[in-house]
C-alpha cells in the first residue's frame, strides 16, 4: 500500500512535470542567436523597453514578436507599423490592423543603415558589428565605423546624390535597410524583393530627449532592450537633475541667447518649438524666438532679428567661423550684437573626429545630456565649474 | 521727346521718390516714421537698434535694388532691340546659367574644398566668395557665346545659341544639384530666391559704381538702338558698324545682367517686364524716351518688390523672383491687352 501510494505520487508527479512544464523564460532577449527549440509558452523578450520621451514610436511586446508603430513615416507622412519576430520562432498570423504590415527577423544579423546617426546608435549599443552598409563612406564619422570600414565589411549603397541603389541592396540581402525617414518610391521596390525596409524618424522628436530615445528604436531591432533601456535612462536623470539646477536659477540670471546665422540678410534661426529651443530653456536660458512656432529651422529677416537679439547675451549654433573678424567680413551687420560685440560667439565645433568630420554631430544625439552641460556652462559659468566642454568654443577673436 | 513722353517721364520720377521712401519706412518690423528720419539724418544714438536697422539694412538694401532694377530693365530693353525678339532678356545669351554653375560649384560641388581654399587664398569668403564664383561663371558663358555669335549674322540664331548654352550649363548644374547633401541644397536655393539684402554698404563699394556707370553707358547707345530698331541694313547705311555696334552693347548689357546677379541672385522678369511696361505706357519704340522710363521703372518695379517681399512680417521674408514675377506677370498682360500701340516693335 504505502509503495503503491509512493508510485502513485511519482507517477502523477511524473504526469504534472508533464503537462506543465517550468515556464522557461530566457534569461535575457537573443542578442546574437535564433531560438533553437520553439516553446510557444515562453516569454523570448524578458528585456524590454518603456519609451518615455520619443513620441513617433511605440512597441507592443508579445512573447515571440514585437509590434513597432511608427506615427509618421516622414514628416507629414501615414503610420506604419512593423512586427519583429524572433528568429526561430514560428511566423506570427497577422491579422486585422496587422494584415500586410511589414515583418522582420530579430535580432537583425546585418544592417545598411541610411543615416550618419543610426550608426551613432549602433556605436552607443556596442553593436558595429552588424553593420554592413552605408549610404556613402565618407561622410561617415565615427572611428569605429570607420575601423570596420576598412576592413572591408561595409557596402556603399547610396553613393550617387545620396540615391539608393536598389540593385546594391537587393544583391547585398541585408537583413533590414534603416531609412531616413523620408518618402521613396523605391521603398516598395526593395521591399518586394524581399528586403525590409523600416523608418527612423528620428529627427522629426520636438525634445533632445525624444530624439536620444530613439536608441531604443535600434534596439528593438536588435534585442538590445536592456543595455538601450539603461543608457537611456542614466543619460536622461544626468540630464534632468542638471536642468532642474540650471533652471532654478532666479530670472535675472537666466541670459537671453540667440541662434543662427545670416545668409544673404537672412537669418536661419532655431525654431521657437525646435529641440534646440527647449535645449535652451532646459539649461537655464532665454531664447530670442521663444514664441516662434517653428518646428525645425525657421527664416527671420535681419532687421527682425536686431530688433528680437540685439541685446541677447549669448550667441549658439552659428557656425563655420574660424574668428569673429572673419564673421564681420561675412556680415558686417553682426556687430549689431551684443552677443557678437562682447564675444558670446559659441560654436559646437571644439572637437573634430579622426576623419575630419564634427565630432558633435557623430554623437550629439544620443547625448542631449552633454549637450545640456556645455549650455549651462555657458549660460551659467559658476554653476558647474567641474563640467569641461564637450563640443562648444567660442569663436577666437581672431 | 513729346509733351505726353516728358509727362510721364516726371511722373516716373515722382514715383521712384515715393517707393523709395516708402521701402526705408516699411521692413519687417515696425520703425515709427519718426525714428526713421532721426535714424536718416544721424540724430539716433550709435547704438540704437532702429537706427542701425534703417542705415545697415534698409538704406543699402534699397539702394541696391534702384540698381539692380535698372540695371535689369535697361539691359532687357538693349537684349530685346538687339536680338529683335520680345522675350528677350539680359539672360538670354546664358549669362544666369554661366552664373548658376559658378555659385553651384562653389557650394554644391565636391570640389567645395578646393573653392573655399582658393577664395580663402584671395581673402574671400561666404557671399563674397560666391560672387565671385557667378562672376567668373558669367563670364566664361558669356565668352563663349559672344565669340561663336560674332560669325553668325542672324539675330535669332544668336538668340538660339544663347539658349542652347544655358541649357547645357543647366544640365551641369542639375547633376551637381542631385548628387548634393541636404543643407548645401537649402544654400543653394536660397541663393536662386534673388534678394537685395545680402548687398552691404561695402558691397556696394563695387556694385554701386559697376551698375551705375553701365547704366549710363548703355543709356548712350540710345542712337544705335534707334538705328537697329529699323533694321540692320537700314542702320549700316547709317554709317553703323553693325556687327560692332551689337558685340559691343550685348557685351555691356550682359555684364549688368552678370553683375546683378553675381551679387543678388538670378532676379527673372524685371528685365523682360519693364521694357514691355514701359512701350506700353509711352506708346513709343524710339529710345530716348524708352530708356529713361526703363532705367526709372526698373528702379521704381523693383523697389516695390522689395516692399512687397517683406509682407509677411517678422514671419520671414517672400523670395524676391517669386514676387517680382507674380506682381509683374499680371501687369504687363493687362498693358500687352489694352494697348495695341504697346505691341512689341522691333
Amino acid at each position: 500500500m504505502w509503495r503503491a501510494c509512493l508510485c502513485a505520487i511519482v507517477v502523477s508527479g511524473v504526469i504534472v512535470a508533464a503537462q506543465r512544464p517550468a515556464p522557461r523564460v530566457a534569461a535575457a532577449n537573443l542578442t546574437r542567436a535564433c531560438v533553437e527549440t520553439f516553446d510557444a509558452a515562453a516569454d523570448y523578450f524578458p528585456d524590454k523597453v518603456a519609451i518615455e520621451d520619443a513620441t513617433n514610436f511605440s512597441v507592443e511586446y508579445r512573447t515571440s514578436y514585437k509590434i513597432v508603430t511608427i506615427k509618421e513615416a516622414y514628416a507629414g507622412g501615414p503610420r506604419e507599423r512593423y512586427v519583429l519576430a524572433q528568429c526561430g520562432t514560428p511566423p506570427p498570423r497577422l491579422i486585422g490592423d496587422l494584415a500586410g504590415a511589414q515583418v522582420v527577423t530579430v535580432p537583425v544579423g546585418s544592417l545598411f543603415a541610411f543615416s550618419t546617426t543610426h550608426l551613432s546608435l549602433l556605436v552607443d549599443l556596442g553593436r558595429v558589428d552588424i553593420l554592413t552598409g552605408v549610404a556613402q563612406r565618407d561622410v561617415v564619422m565615427s572611428p569605429e565605423v570607420e575601423g570596420r570600414i576598412k576592413t572591408g565589411k561595409i557596402a556603399e549603397f547610396a553613393k550617387v546624390g545620396r540615391v539608393i541603389d536598389v540593385e546594391r541592396v537587393v544583391s547585398a540581402r541585408p537583413s533590414l535597410l534603416m531609412a531616413g525617414g523620408t518618402p521613396s518610391a523605391t521603398f516598395s521596390v526593395i521591399r518586394r524583393a524581399g528586403v525590409p525596409v523600416v523608418a527612423n524618424t528620428e529627427w522629426l522628436e520636438l525634445t533632445a530627449l525624444g530624439r536620444a530615445e530613439w536608441l531604443k528604436y535600434m534596439a528593438l531591432f536588435l534585442n538590445e532592450e536592456r543595455k538601450a533601456q539603461t543608457l537611456y535612462g542614466a543619460m536622461k536623470n544626468r540630464y534632468q537633475s542638471l536642468s532642474t539646477r540650471a533652471t532654478a536659477r532666479p530670472d535675472a540670471e537666466r541670459p537671453l541667447v540667440m541662434t543662427g546665422r545670416s545668409t544673404r540678410g537672412m537669418f536661419t534661426i532655431a525654431g521657437g518649438r525646435s529641440y534646440v529651443a527647449a535645449l535652451i530653456t532646459d539649461a537655464g536660458g532665454r531664447y530670442a524666438w521663444a514664441d516662434d512656432t517653428a518646428v525645425g529651422s525657421a527664416s527671420v529677416d535681419l532687421e527682425a532679428q536686431i530688433q528680437r537679439a540685439a541685446n541677447a547675451d549669448v550667441w549658439i549654433n552659428g557656425g563655420g567661423w574660424k574668428s569673429l573678424a572673419v564673421m564681420l567680413e561675412d556680415e558686417p551687420r553682426y556687430a549689431a550684437f551684443k552677443a557678437y560685440r562682447q564675444g558670446q560667439v559659441w560654436v559646437y565645433e571644439r572637437r573634430e573626429t579622426p576623419t575630419g568630420g564634427n565630432d558633435y554631430w557623430s554623437r550629439s544625439v544620443t547625448r542631449p545630456d552633454l549637450v545640456l552641460a556645455d549650455l549651462v556652462k555657458i549660460f551659467h559659468p559658476t554653476l558647474t565649474p567641474e563640467h569641461t566642454f564637450e563640443w562648444y568654443k567660442p569663436v577666437p577673436a581672431r | 521727346m513729346t509733351k505726353r513722353e516728358a509727362v510721364i517721364l516726371g511722373g516716373l520720377v515722382a514715383a521712384v521718390g515715393v517707393v523709395f521712401l516708402l521701402s526705408l519706412a516699411l521692413g519687417s518690423t515696425s520703425i515709427p516714421l519718426r525714428r526713421v528720419i532721426m535714424a536718416l539724418i544721424g540724430t539716433l544714438p550709435d547704438e540704437d537698434t532702429s537706427g542701425i536697422v534703417v542705415t545697415t539694412i534698409r538704406l543699402p538694401r534699397s539702394v541696391t535694388a534702384m540698381l539692380a532694377g535698372a540695371s535689369l530693365a535697361v539691359a532687357g530693353l538693349q537684349m530685346q532691340t538687339l536680338l529683335r525678339n520680345p522675350l528677350a532678356d539680359p539672360f538670354a545669351l546664358g549669362i544666369s546659367s554661366g552664373a548658376s554653375l559658378g555659385v553651384a560649384l562653389v557650394v554644391l560641388g565636391s570640389g567645395y574644398g578646393a573653392a573655399a581654399a582658393f577664395g580663402n587664398a584671395m581673402g574671400m569668403r561666404g557671399d563674397a566668395l560666391i560672387t565671385l564664383a557667378a562672376i567668373i561663371g558669367a563670364a566664361l558663358v558669356l565668352g563663349l557665346v559672344l565669340v561663336v555669335s560674332s560669325r553668325i549674322a542672324n539675330p535669332t540664331t544668336v538668340l538660339i545659341l544663347g539658349l542652347m548654352f544655358g541649357y547645357a550649363v543647366s544640365a551641369i548644374v542639375t547633376v551637381l544639384v542631385g548628387a548634393s547633401q541636404p543643407e548645401r541644397l537649402q544654400q543653394w536655393a536660397q541663393w536662386g530666391f534673388g534678394s537685395f539684402s545680402g548687398v552691404t554698404w561695402q558691397r556696394l563699394r563695387l556694385f554701386g559704381p559697376l551698375t551705375f556707370f553701365g547704366v549710363l553707358i548703355a543709356s548712350a547707345t540710345t542712337k544705335q538702338l534707334n538705328a537697329l530698331l529699323l533694321g540692320e541694313s537700314y542702320a549700316r547705311s547709317m554709317g553703323l558698324a553693325v556687327r560692332r555696334a551689337r558685340l559691343l552693347t550685348m557685351l555691356g548689357a550682359s555684364v549688368l545682367g552678370a553683375v546683378v546677379t553675381a551679387f543678388c541672385g538670378p532676379i527673372s522678369f524685371l528685365g523682360i517686364a519693364v521694357p514691355h511696361l514701359c512701350r506700353g505706357l509711352l506708346g513709343t519704340s524710339d529710345h530716348r524716351a524708352l530708356v529713361p522710363a526703363v532705367v526709372l521703372m526698373g528702379s521704381a518695379v523693383a523697389l516695390v518688390a522689395q516692399i512687397v517681399s517683406l509682407l509677411p512680417g517678422s514671419a520671414g521674408v517672400l523670395p524676391l523672383n517669386a514676387v517680382t514675377s507674380l506682381m509683374g506677370a499680371p501687369i504687363v498682360v493687362a498693358v500687352l491687352l489694352r494697348s495695341r500701340r504697346g505691341a512689341f516693335a522691333g
